[in-house]
């Protein structure tokens, strides 16, 4: 298969590897492992890509695939490693409660974590602005409407989590 | 839809983006831009996810990764000179394989009693075992509010576990779960309790255990067995079912008949 090779593989990499790996460093926060699921993402695609039945939803496929691998990745972990609830507790503390008005990628990353999966992949998607709202249904295999209920529920929360970091000093 | 129902919906709502497959954003948009007040809190809405967005957008990528996607992607590349064989040259190497399949299918035939083959696992098996699954397992393997913990459980118990729940039990409160098998199938069973504190067991099991996958039900379908009744449909790679202690009636509340 020549695809990898052909200007339009190029295409597409140049178009999406950007956002493929925002989006992996943003479910498992590590440089090397967010470049190792986009690569393999990428991989995947130039050995299985020419039996995307519909070419226009490559970049669907990608994000699927990259989050599928990432809930592969996480599984196996899990399985392996032994997780110490003292280590997990110290981990869900360094998670910072960020103020709205200093946002960099850290504080809203942090912010992010603390929401339930269901609302913080969806909500990822929606703020990386890569993917349109059917889109966000096609990686997620859910319908638009689970989709937007999520991310207004989501929403909700997150500026919740805000509101409450700047509450927080003044008590 | 009133003011505070419009800004559930536009809370969903990005910048330059209106999917018609979804009309009730429409509608809500359109009723903000003939409401000076909604239209400023959109306003502010819309300044909020900007500064998000420009956070998440602003994660650098590392210097070189897209060459070494490139680099990946070429030698993962099968060899060049591993040319496809022709069909006829393929058929000898076959033959061998296909003259073993004959005579071990003689040899059963000839040998093996017909009416001691176990018959293929189907829907109406399946669901006498989550009636009675529903009899006999009592309270949860563990006990958890939390679907990610629950999840954790279930995968270490190697029971099937998709990365979120139906949306349509997504009110129910989660309680617990527990890891079972039917016929050898590890099967995921979540227990949930309704507001009026029913239990509502959610079992999951692989499609790909049935002998025809396409045939299940893909949207929510009501089965009765022995005057209980249970709730099943298949939802991706995964087969759903719902049952309740009370034999089904609390699931009328979220299914229609």
């Amino acid at each position: 298969m020549k695809c990898k090779a052909s200007k339009s593989f190029h295409q597409l990499v140049d178009d999406h590897y950007q956002g493929l790996y925002r989006f992996a460093y943003s479910l498992c926060k590590d440089e090397h492992t967010a470049c190792d699921l986009t690569q393999q993402t990428f991989t995947i695609y130039a050995q299985k890509g020419d039996s995307i039945r519909d070419p226009g939803k490559a970049k669907s496929w990608l994000f699927t695939t990259l989050y599928r691998e990432f809930l592969r990745l996480y599984r196996r972990n899990h399985r392996t490693e032994s997780r110490d609830p003292e280590i997990l507790e110290e981990t869900f503390h360094l998670s910072e409660t960020p103020n709205p008005d200093t946002l960099d990628h850290p504080r809203v990353l942090g912010a992010l974590e603390q929401l339930e999966e269901i609302y913080r992949v969806p909500l990822t998607l929606f703020y990386l602005r890569s993917l349109s709202y059917i889109e966000i249904s096609e990686v997620l295999d859910m319908p638009i409407g689970t989709v937007m209920s999520r991310l207004s529920r989501g929403k909700t929360r997150l500026k919740r989590i805000f509101l409450d970091s700047t509450e927080i000093p003044n008590q | 839809m009133n003011s505070e129902d419009a800004k559930a919906i536009l809370l969903a709502w990005r910048k330059g983006d209106l999917p018609e497959e979804f009309p009730p954003l429409r509608e809500a948009f359109a009723m903000a831009e003939s409401d000076p007040v909604l239209t400023a809190w959109l306003e502010e809405e819309a300044i909020f996810d900007a500064k998000i967005s420009s956070a998440v957008e602003s994660i650098p990528v590392p210097e070189g990764l897209r060459d070494q996607i490139l680099n990946a992607a070429e030698s993962a590349e099968a060899p060049a000179h591993k040319k496809k064989m022709a069909p006829l040259l393929r058929l000898h190497r076959l033959l061998p394989i296909a003259a073993s399949l004959l005579v071990l299918f003689l040899v059963s035939f000839l040998f093996l009693d017909p009416l001691t083959v176990e018959a293929e696992p189907g829907l109406n098996d399946y669901c006498d075992f989550v009636i009675d699954s529903d009899e006999t397992i009592f309270g949860s393997n563990m006990k958890s509010e939390n679907f990610g913990e629950l999840m954790q459980f279930l995968q270490s118990k190697n029971a099937p576990t998709p990365s979120h729940l139906p949306p349509l039990i997504i009110d129910l409160n989660l309680v617990g779960a527990s890891a079972t098998s039917w016929r050898g199938i590890a099967v995921s069973v979540y227990e949930l309790e309704d507001v009026n504190n029913a239990t509502i067991q959610l079992f999951i099991t692989q499609v790909i255990s049935f002998p025809n996958p396409d045939e299940l039900p893909t949207k929510p379908a009501f089965r009765k067995i022995d005057e209980k009744s249970l709730v099943i449909w298949r939802d991706g790679q995964h087969l759903h079912a719902l049952a309740s202690k009370d034999g089904g009636q609390s699931l009328s509340h979220y299914i229609k008949q």
